[in-house]
Parts: structure tokens; C-alpha cells; sequence
């Protein structure tokens, strides 16, 4: 409104600035006092009877007017409107009569009813009054022509501001319907659009359809007719091409409505609902144009779907849970009920109460009257279980809420449910609980609950007797645990649960407690995390038994263990030490026996001659029996590192070792390829070196020493009672001599520490070679074994797992 | 080993040992000098006075013994191109690997009997300069008779 007023403004101050006072007449003042003076009435009337020839729009406001006072209102205008004249005031007349026009104060014309037509025909019958009364005025061609001349004026400018006001009135007419429709359309919760129905492109749409569909007014152009294959949902295309087809046979003013899905640019397809009606039409009067508005439905439609899935879900719930829901009207005694309460009570309809009762067991009766009843005049609340019986009999267990109005019972809500099976299972649960307190009194398993929200802790009777308490004897709450349990052990106990807690994994965990009386006991348990569904602890739950004497027994075994290792090492260290340090006075005693033998043994006497010998030859027995000693210990206590071992490499080392017993003996030892095992490589050396070593040792004099050594894979379950591990493979390396052999008796005790076979004289041994080949081939996880026959030979079976 | 003007040390707690050590190299080889300390300590304070050609050193001593002897030596930037003979009673695989590790040049049992420890000492003053400096390779580490 301000624009236009501002506008008219500055049209008006245009009109000055183009023809400034160029409505000052010079022979119009005269005439127009001729006519107020000698022809007032007369040019009135003429004036009126001109506006009635040519049909002034304007009169029409007039008509109901009586011709009197018509006539006084025309007189009194024409009096003011010739005086502007007479005074050479006619711009300023121009300008108030716009004025009012523009200020509504025309007396009975609204601003707005004045139409083009007003002003071109006001001007017409103004000219024609004028003109009228000419001839009488003056003869004088001249004046005349002047006067023509200077009402041509006049008349150009009052049309020319009139017209520029009558724009100026009707652009602030539109100018409110646009800021109106802009209003209504920002407050309408869908987008108005008019859409052409025979192209399919859209002629007019509002601005907010961006924040709607995310696509903006331009890009839903671009798309053309193609719109509605883009944007609708694929399901809904067809349905939406058919409901805008059959609009041509849509009437005026119907509303047609369409639910659909449209592709929002941000977040896929939304519900939207649409509300059309025909717009335009065309020649043939067919709808070629349609205006609707659209309304985004999506919240709707997910509400209403979840309300559907509630409800689905909640039938489904009541059907699982053997539920049926009433609501019973008591003052009119018709009840609403859900499908599955007729399911429960095996009926097709509801029952009015007294056949209903009919059903129910004729004990039972009474008392489910006077529970109902009880709850009608009471508190409300209404609990009651009862037998019933229509074609199974049954026991339901039901409950109800009386609402009041004014001290009234109105009705009552309540479920019903059928808890037969829920009774037989509540029995044998009893009776499970009842053997499951049996079975942990008998193997002393408790197990207990931590409700963590609540700070509750539940205890089986097994659980108090476990911390030396009555069963059930009091409440157990978080503090109260941690009492009992052993001032050392609580703040480990504490982080083990803070831990659980937090990683949702309860570990094993053993703490002591102490019993009231003092005594100290230790248990082992197990616990687990119970979360909700936001994955938060609410509950710690698990066993726990007393294994105060387990404890106590691992504890020593522990100990013992500790010392038996400790042992094994002190002999181990004795062992090095001894062997070591007696080669020492050994080493001494054969030094110098040896040097008097080599420097003064001609001066002795023959008994010494005869016994420095003796003396030497011991001191060399000893010195064999020290190093397989310190052998034997080092097989023990050497650390066990595995490599692969070619065989055929370790024999050949072997071979050299020997070199000199070999030649000497004249030794044939026979092999073929033998393959790579993973051993403890310098320890399998020393199990060949003294097997390979006996075999030439314990020889037939005189027969050439044949040792033959052949080797193959064989399964662990054809050696069980030789130690083998069943469903293992080893590896078995066989070394077979022609020398003495043994008796077979004999073939576990050979491998024993110190035993001989023979007495020492015939054979220099120390009775450890095999102890250490035993043990060595124990280090390697497998066994060795011995076949012999005397004076035939022996084999030694050496058997080493494979992985 | 050249026997021109020798001079060694023989480190042995062992009394018995270091005068059949002597009597055996005064027969094996009658120029070299021996001079004898009884335990680790005496070995590294004769050291500081002046160098010997070469070290005979015994393992199982009091106070000081030959391994630790053996690193301070092979640390020393003064010491360690003196060869160390490792002259000991044992002949432990742990204790040859680690007096080897350790930087030791040469290593021998101690014989049990006079004429063999003639031999070896012998053994030990025909070999030739690289055959045991700085260090002879592992097999020929340990010298047999």
C-alpha cells in the first residue's frame, strides 16, 4: 500500500515537473462563473443527463437515490467544481477530487468500484456540459476556440492523473492478492502448483516445494514431462498417471484426492497426499489445467504404520502369552474384547455374565462373584484365578481395573489369561528348584545374583552355607558381600568387577572369605554380565564353591613342586660339582702314578711295579665313570633346543668320533639315506655315539663288528605298551649288532642307571651310557627299546615322534 | 709360537700343576721363561708391570678366576692381543663355547700325564702366528694331543 501511494506520488510530482501551471486558464474563469452564476441548475441538469446517455458507470450507486436530492448533491458539486474554475484553481481540483478518490472518501463510491469506464466518460459529459452552453456564452468564434481549447486541456490532464491514479489503486489491489497469496501459501503446510494436464508440465508452482522435495522450481522445469517418471515412486506411477487422465471427467469443484510417493532429493520417498480440482478448461470445456495442493504425509504414514504394527504386535503378544484384554461396560453390560480372550474361553462371542458363569467351575464360582464385586465397591482392583471349563477344562488367572466417575463404577478393564500350563510348569519348576537345592547342598555349588541397579543380591541356600551363614538368614546387598570377603582380597575383587563391568566379561575368580567365627575359606567361581538393550550391565550372576581344600592341596602340591625342582636342581649342580671336582685329585692321582711310570719305573720294586699298573688302571676306570656321570647330568639338566638334524650327517660325526675304536674293531656300519628330524642335536649325537659304542664294545672277539641301522615311519598305536602315544606317527631308527647280545630279560633293566651285564673285567663299562641314551630320548618325547639274544647280537629301537 | 726370549705367565691356583707346568716346559721348550701367579688378581697386577708373549690361564681359581680374568683382558685395549692359553682341568662344552666367545686363543685340557703335557706344550710353541691370532677358527680352537 505504501508502494502505491509512494508511486502516485511520484507520478503526480512528474506531472508538475512536465507542466508546470500549465492549467492556468485565461478564458476559462470567465465562462465558468457564467455558467455558476446564469446556468447552475441548467448545466447541472445537463450534466446529469449527459452521464445518463452514455451510461456512467458510476451512477449506478446513485439509482436508489431520490432525483431531489440527486439533483441537490449534483448542484452542490458543480458549485465547488466551477468555483475552482472561476478561481484558476483547476490543478488543485484535480488533485483533491484524486485525492479523495485515493483516500476513499467519495461519498457512496468505494475507491475500488471506480473503473476505467468512470473516468472516460466522467470526462465525456464533462466536455459535452461545457460545451453545451457555449453557443450562449459568446458568438465570438475566436473566444470560442479558445475556450475549446483550454477544456481540451483540461480534460487530457483529469484523464491522465485519473487513469495514473485508477493504475496506481488497481497495482495496489494486486499487490495485496499477490502478498496475500504469498501469505497463504508460506502458511499452507503442501505446495500449491497448477499443472497442465495435456502436457503434463507444471504452469505455476509455489516456493516452498524446495524445502519439500529438496528439488528446486528450475530443476523440476528442466525435467518437463518427465516429472512424474523421475520423481514418483515406481509403484505408485501408474496410479498416479491414471488419476490425472481421469480428471477429464472431472467436474467443476470437485476435489480429487491421491496418496503417493515422491523422491525427496535428501532422504529417498516420502508420503505425500494430494488435493486436486479443476483450473481450466479448454475450448471444448474438457479440464486442460489443474490446481492442487500437496501434503507431505510421511509422519502419517509411519504413525499409522507403527500403530498398525502395534496393534499387530501387541495381538501377537497377547496370542503368545495366552492374553485375551476386556473392557466390560458396567452400566450397560456390553464388553469390547480382544480375539484371543474368545480363544481363551473357547467361545464365538462375548457372554453376558451369567452364562458366562456357567463355564466356570461351580466351586470357583462365588468366589470369582465375589472377587468382581469386591473390586466394583472397593478398591478397584480385581485379581482372580479360577477353573473353567467350556470344551477344555482350564485354569484362567484374570485381572481388572474398575474406573469411577463420581463415586460410580464405569467400567471395568482387565486380561485374562490362561495359565494351565503355566500351573503344571510352576509345579515341576518347584520341584526342579527343589532338586537343584538338593544337588548344590550335595556338591556345594552356590550361585548368586547381583541385581546392580537395585544393589540386591541373591543367594541360593548353598550360598550362605558357603559363607557360613543361615540360609535366607538376611538380605545380601553389595556392602555386605564385601564385608565378608578377606580385607586382602577386596580391593582385587572390587577391580575384577569394576573390569567386568566395564568389558561386559566376567573372569574365573577365586577370593577368600572369612566366616564370622574367623575362619578363613577359599572360593573359586565363575560369573557372567546380564546387559539390557543398550547394552548396559544390570545384572552379575554366577556359581561359586568352596575349595578352601583343593586350595590347600594345590597349595602344597605347589610347594612340593617347588621344592622338588629345587631338588632336581641341587642334584643336578651336585652332580656337575661332583663329577668336576673329584676329576680334579683324580686327574693328580694318574699325573703322577704316570710320572713315576714314565720316569722311575725301573727303580721300583717288582710289587709296585706290579701295582702302579693297577693303580693307574682304576684311576682311568673312575675317570670314565666321573664323565658318564657328568654325561648323564647334562642330558638331564641341559637345555632342550630342537633344530633339524640330518641323520646321515650326525652319523658321520659319530663315525668320527669312534674313528679310532672303528678301525681298530674293524666295523662295518651299514646305512642307507636317512631323513631330517627335528632333535635336540648334540644329545642325539651322544644316544648314537653310545649305542654305536656298546655295539663295538660288547663285540665278539674276533668276528668283524657288523652294525646296521635301517629306518621307517611307524604309528603310535602298534607301540601303546611301549609308550607310544596313540594317533601319533614316529619316526623309528633301528641299529642292530652281531656282538653278545643279552638275554631278553634283561631288555628293560639295561636302560636303568648303573646296571651291568657283565662283570668288569670282561667289559670296561660304566653302567650310565644307556641311562643317558633313556633320558636323552625322554627329552625327545619318545622311547627306546632293546631286543637282544646272546651271542647272536641286539637291537636298539629309538622311536621319535614326528609332528 | 717363537720360543726366542719368551716370557709367560701361567695363572694356577693349583700348586701341583704350575711345577710340572714348569718342569714340562723347561724340557718342551728351555727358553721360555714362566713366571707363575696363583690366583686371578696376581695375574692382572703382574700384567700392569709388564707384558708377557703369552697367557696360561687355569679357570677354577679363588678370588678372581679365569673367565673373569679372561674378559678383563680381552677388554683391555692394552691387553687383548696377548694370546690367552685356557689351561684348565675341564673340557665342559659349555665352557670351551664361552671361553671361545669370550675371545680366548687357544684351549687345552689339562693331560694326565707328564709326557702328554710335554707334547702338547710343544704342540703350542710350533704354531705358527695366524694359526691362533687373533683367533683360529672353532674346530681348531680346542688343541689335542
Amino acid at each position: 500500500m505504501t508502494l502505491t501511494q509512494n508511486k502516485s506520488d511520484a507520478t503526480r510530482s512528474a506531472d508538475e515537473a512536465i507542466m508546470p501551471n500549465q492549467l492556468h486558464f485565461h478564458y476559462l474563469p470567465d465562462y465558468a462563473n457564467y455558467l455558476l452564476t446564469k446556468k447552475l441548475e441548467e448545466y447541472t441538469r445537463k450534466s446529469l443527463e449527459v452521464s445518463r446517455e452514455i451510461e456512467v458507470p458510476l451512477l449506478k450507486f446513485f439509482e436508489n437515490m431520490p432525483e431531489e436530492q440527486l439533483m441537490q448533491l449534483s448542484v452542490e458539486g458543480t458549485i465547488e467544481y466551477l468555483n475552482y474554475f472561476v478561481s484558476n484553481r483547476v490543478e488543485e481540483f484535480i488533485d483533491l477530487s484524486l485525492k479523495r478518490w485515493i483516500e476513499n472518501q467519495l461519498p457512496l463510491v468505494q475507491s475500488e468500484d471506480i473503473v476505467a469506464q468512470d473516468i472516460s466518460t466522467v470526462s465525456f459529459t464533462r466536455r459535452k456540459a461545457f460545451r453545451h452552453f457555449l453557443p450562449d456564452y459568446t458568438t465570438d468564434w475566436q473566444l470560442c476556440n479558445h475556450i475549446l481549447e483550454e477544456i481540451d486541456l483540461f480534460i487530457l490532464t483529469y484523464e491522465e492523473k485519473s487513469y495514473n491514479t485508477l493504475f496506481n489503486i488497481k497495482q495496489q489491489k494486486i499487490n495485496e492478492n499477490l502478498y496475500f497469496i504469498e501469505k497463504v501459501n508460506n502458511t499452507l503446510p503442501g505446495i500449491v502448483y497448477v499443472l497442465d494436464i495435456i502436457s503434463f508440465k507444471e504452469v505455476y508452482s509455489t516456493s516452498k516445494r524446495e524445502e519439500f522435495l529438496g528439488y528446486t522450481n528450475e530443476e523440476i522445469k528442466n525435467l518437463g514431462a518427465d516429472v512424474f517418471a523421475a520423481l514418483v515412486h515406481p509403484e505408485d506411477y501408474e496410479q498416479r498417471m491414471a488419476h490425472l487422465s481421469n480428471f477429464s471427467s472431472a467436474t467443476d469443484g470437485e476435489i480429487r484426492s491421491l496418496e503417493y510417493r515422491v523422491k525427496n532429493k535428501k532422504n529417498g520417498y516420502h508420503w505425500q497426499r494430494v488435493y486436486e480440482t479443476v483450473f481450466r478448461r479448454d475450448e471444448a470445456g474438457a479440464p486442460s489445467q489443474i490446481i492442487g495442493i500437496t501434503l507431505d504425509i510421511n509422519k502419517e504414514k509411519e504413525a499409522s504404520q507403527k500403530l498398525q504394527l502395534r496393534e499387530l504386535q501387541l495381538s501377537e503378544a497377547q496370542e503368545i502369552a495366552g492374553l485375551g484384554s476386556f473392557e466390560w461396560d458396567l452400566q450397560t453390560q456390553s464388553s469390547l474384547y480382544s480375539d484371543q480372550l474368545l480363544k481363551i474361553f473357547e467361545i464365538d462371542e462375548a457372554k453376558d455374565y451369567l452364562s458366562f458363569l456357567q463355564f466356570v467351575h461351580p466351586a470357583d464360582r462365588d468366589r470369582l462373584t465375589a472377587a468382581i464385586n469386591a473390586a466394583i465397591t472397593g478398591d478397584g482392583r480385581y485379581e482372580c484365578e479360577y477353573r473353567y471349563k467350556n470344551k477344555t477344562e482350564k485354569i484362567i488367572w484374570s485381572r481388572g481395573i474398575v474406573t469411577f466417575q463420581d463415586g460410580k463404577p464405569i467400567r471395568m478393564r482387565g486380561t485374562v489369561m490362561d495359565v494351565t500350563e503355566r500351573n503344571t510348569i510352576l509345579q515341576q519348576l518347584e520341584h526342579t528348584v527343589e532338586l537343584h537345592k538338593q544337588a548344590q547342598a550335595l556338591t556345594h555349588i552356590g550361585n548368586w545374583s547381583w541385581d546392580i541397579p537395585n544393589n540386591q543380591i541373591d543367594w541360593s541356600d548353598e550360598m550362605y552355607r558357603i559363607y557360613g551363614l543361615e540360609p535366607q538368614s538376611e538380605k545380601i546387598h553389595f556392602e555386605r558381600f564385601l564385608s565378608l570377603v578377606h580385607p586382602d582380597d577386596r580391593g582385587r575383587r572390587l577391580d575384577e568387577i569394576q573390569n567386568a563391568l566395564q568389558t561386559n566379561k566376567a573372569e574365573d575368580y577365586v577370593i577368600r572369605i572369612v566366616w564370622d567365627n574367623g575362619t578363613i575359606r577359599v572360593l573359586q567361581g565363575k560369573g557372567e554380565v546380564i546387559t539390557d538393550e543398550f547394552n548396559k550391565p544390570v545384572k552379575l550372576t554366577g556359581t561359586c564353591q568352596d575349595v578352601t581344600e583343593q586350595y590347600h592341596i594345590n597349595q602344597e602340591l605347589e610347594q612340593k613342586n617347588i621344592e622338588l625342582q629345587r631338588s632336581n636342581e641341587e642334584l643336578t649342580s651336585f652332580n656337575y660339582i661332583a663329577s668336576h671336582d673329584l676329576q680334579e685329585p683324580l686327574r693328580k692321582i694318574k699325573l703322577f702314578s704316570n710320572r713315576i711310570f714314565e720316569k722311575d719305573f725301573e727303580r721300583l720294586s717288582d710289587t709296585a711295579k706290579e701295582f702302579l699298573p693297577r693303580i693307574i688302571t682304576s684311576a682311568n676306570q673312575m675317570q670314565k665313570l666321573l664323565n658318564d656321570l657328568l654325561a648323564f647330568s647334562r642330558a638331564t639338566s641341559a637345555e632342550k633346543i630342537f633344530e633339524k638334524t640330518n641323520l646321515n650327517t650326525l652319523l658321520e660325526e659319530v663315525r668320527n668320533t669312534l674313528k679310532e675304536s672303528i678301525e681298530e674293531k674293524n666295523v662295518t656300519i651299514s646305512y642307507t639315506k636317512l631323513p631330517d628330524l627335528n632333535l635336540i642335536s648334540f644329545q642325539f649325537q651322544q644316544l648314537l655315539e653310545n649305542i654305536i659304542g656298546n655295539a663295538i664294545k660288547y663285540s665278539k672277539p674276533g668276528v668283524p663288528v657288523e652294525i646296521k641301522i635301517t629306518s621307517k615311519t611307524v604309528t603310535g598305536k602298534n607301540y601303546l605298551n611301549q609308550g607310544a602315544v596313540a594317533g601319533k606317527n614316529y619316526h623309528l631308527l633301528s641299529i642292530s649288532d652281531n656282538g653278545i647280545g643279552f638275554d631278553q630279560q634283561y631288555a628293560q633293566k639295561i636302560f636303568e642307571l648303573f646296571q651291568r651285564l657283565h662283570n668288569k673285567n670282561e667289559y670296561s663299562g660304566t653302567g650310565i651310557g644307556l641311562a643317558i641314551c633313556k633320558k636323552i630320548i625322554q627329552n625327545h618325547n619318545g622311547f627306546i627299546t632293546a631286543t637282544g639274544e646272546p651271542d647272536k647280537g641286539a637291537t636298539f629301537h629309538i622311536f621319535t615322534p614326528l609332528i | 709360537m717363537t720360543t726366542h726370549n719368551y716370557q709367560i705367565i701361567l695363572a694356577d691356583d693349583d700348586e701341583d700343576d704350575r711345577i710340572f707346568f714348569k718342569e714340562a716346559m723347561s724340557e718342551a721348550a728351555s727358553s721360555v721363561t714362566v713366571k707363575t701367579v696363583s690366583d686371578g688378581i696376581e695375574l692382572m697386577n703382574m700384567l700392569s708391570n709388564k707384558l708377557p708373549d703369552a697367557i696360561f690361564l687355569d679357570l677354577n681359581m679363588p678370588f678372581k678366576n679365569g673367565q673373569e680374568c679372561l674378559h678383563e683382558i680381552k677388554n683391555n685395549r692394552r691387553y687383548k692381543n696377548i694370546p690367552v692359553v685356557i689351561y684348565s682341568t675341564s673340557s665342559n662344552v659349555d665352557q670351551i663355547n664361552s671361553t671361545f666367545q669370550a675371545g680366548a686363543n687357544l684351549y687345552i685340557s689339562k693331560p694326565d700325564s707328564y709326557l702328554k703335557l710335554k707334547v702338547i706344550l710343544k704342540k703350542v710353541f710350533t704354531l705358527k702366528c695366524e694359526e691362533y691370532k687373533p683367533q683360529p677358527e672353532k674346530e681348531k680352537f680346542v688343541l689335542k694331543y
